[in-house]
């Protein structure tokens, strides 16, 4: 266990020498107020905030949908795993598209994928409804740098590292509604719907709030 | 849009802090089962489980906005190295919690820890996108953020080769024959009391790059 934490500090080591490139510094704690009346970089810290959210909902609660179905712990953790491979592909591939679809409707289709993905985990009762709920991974993965980037890119350059700082604090704000979701697990059924399926309600809503944030955004690019 | 993703100029940096990136997403995934491992060796009830998410996402709350400070004082790079910095520091407190089998001193470790996390994820993110045209921004960071995980799943895999085994046989030692083994990730029995353990030990996994 000590080792690792070694190698885990060593091995931090190397980037630390390469790193030079000097970022801007301003003065002023205008900042502030500039950014509060920054009606769509505040639209995107809520985004940002509901997007970790559901983040968190959607692989945290992958074991309790496998174990439901009957599948046996082991056997979720590698769907967990697959979830993961597919968000690091995912984002390779909204990379490349962006070269092709401006960002903002690429959030805005992924969000529906992701809503739609996610309307299938909460109404299939069965295996089908676990591939819903990887599949999500695969439309979450360029959410977090994608609404990072726009809610920052009508921010003045200044205000910019204070602007991150809000952006980070959403992830804060989104570990709030995970146990939320425990809790309507707890449940165990819902209206003859089993509780689990139910409860990804919630990141449904999330995926909807970031949807309607691209949608907005593309909106006022265009004015 | 037929613009350079990177340009020539800042190519270099854009790969030292992706691959920054990477390296945090491997420390995050290798450094989680230890901290689900403290969970399971000091027997801790559900609020006191509750308490190391109040440390994760506390350190969050407290750094972000004093690393956001600080770049502007000084300059990316410095916010980069005391991130890192600060996250070396927590990781290394973690040896003498361990060692006295503390709690309030390793949920202190884990509060450095995520300062750490906090700075980097303030400095690196906009970093990135300063790195070049403001068109290009979003898709930069993208493609920087896209190697995140792939520092997260060989974290994952180095983790279940190497920490894994050599935490069962360190619980065998300290805990005896009387606890029944559990696995160590996300798998315990539902329940009310047992969420907070869980979305702590998920969370330290899932939320750092979001």
């Amino acid at each position: 266990m000590l080792i690792v934490f070694l190698i885990v500090a060593l091995k931090k080591m190397p980037a630390i020498a390469g790193t030079g490139e000097q970022g801007a510094s301003a003065p002023a704690s205008h900042s502030l107020r500039r950014l509060w009346h920054n009606c769509h970089y505040r639209e995107g810290v809520l985004a940002q905030m509901f997007y970790v959210a559901a983040q968190i909902m959607v692989w945290t609660f992958i074991i309790q949908y496998a174990d439901r179905l009957g599948i046996n712990k082991a056997t979720a953790q590698n769907y967990n795993i697959f979830a993961m491979s597919l968000a690091l592909c995912g984002r390779f591939v909204a990379t490349g598209l962006m070269r092709r679809v401006n960002p903002r409707r690429l959030l805005m289709i992924f969000g529906i994928g992701a809503s739609l993905c996610t309307l299938g985990t909460i109404l299939i009762d069965g295996i089908a409804g676990l591939y819903c709920l990887v599949a999500i991974s695969a439309f979450m993965s360029l959410m977090f740098p994608t609404i990072y980037g726009i809610a920052l890119e009508d921010v003045d350059a200044q205000d910019t590292a204070l602007g991150a700082a809000f952006l980070v604090m959403a992830i804060v704000g989104g570990a709030l509604m995970p146990p939320l979701q425990g809790a309507v697990i707890d449940l165990g059924t819902i209206l003859n719907h089993p509780a689990v399926n139910v409860s990804f309600a919630l990141p449904l809503i999330c995926f909807l709030v970031v949807t309607r944030y691209g949608y907005i955004s593309l909106k006022t690019k265009r004015n | 849009m037929k613009q350079k993703l990177v340009e020539k100029k800042y190519l270099a940096t854009f790969v030292i802090v992706t691959t920054l990136f990477a390296l945090w997403g491997f420390a995050n995934d290798i450094t989680n089962p230890m901290v689900a491992a403290f969970q399971t060796v000091m027997e801790l009830s559900a609020a006191k489980a509750s308490m190391i998410q109040f440390a994760f996402y506390g350190g969050y709350a407290t750094m972000a906005i004093p690393a956001a400070l600080f770049i502007r004082r000084y300059n990316y790079k410095s916010g980069i190295l005391l991130g890192l910095g600060l996250y070396a520091t927590g990781a290394f407190l973690f040896i003498p919690a361990a060692e006295y089998q503390n709690f309030t001193f390793f949920c202190f470790s884990l509060y450095i820890l995520t300062f750490g996390l906090a700075f980097l994820e303030t400095t690196a993110n906009p970093f990135i996108l300063s790195l070049g045209s403001k068109e290009t921004s979003t898709r930069r960071l993208n493609l920087a953020q896209a190697f995140n995980p792939v520092g997260s799943l060989s974290g994952m895999a180095v983790a279940s080769l190497i920490v894994l085994p050599a935490l069962w046989s360190d619980r065998r030692n300290e805990a005896g024959e009387s606890r029944n083994p559990r696995p160590l990730r996300g798998t315990r029995h539902r329940g009310a009391d047992s969420l907070p353990h869980r979305c702590a030990q998920e969370d330290a996994r899932h939320c750092r790059h979001g």
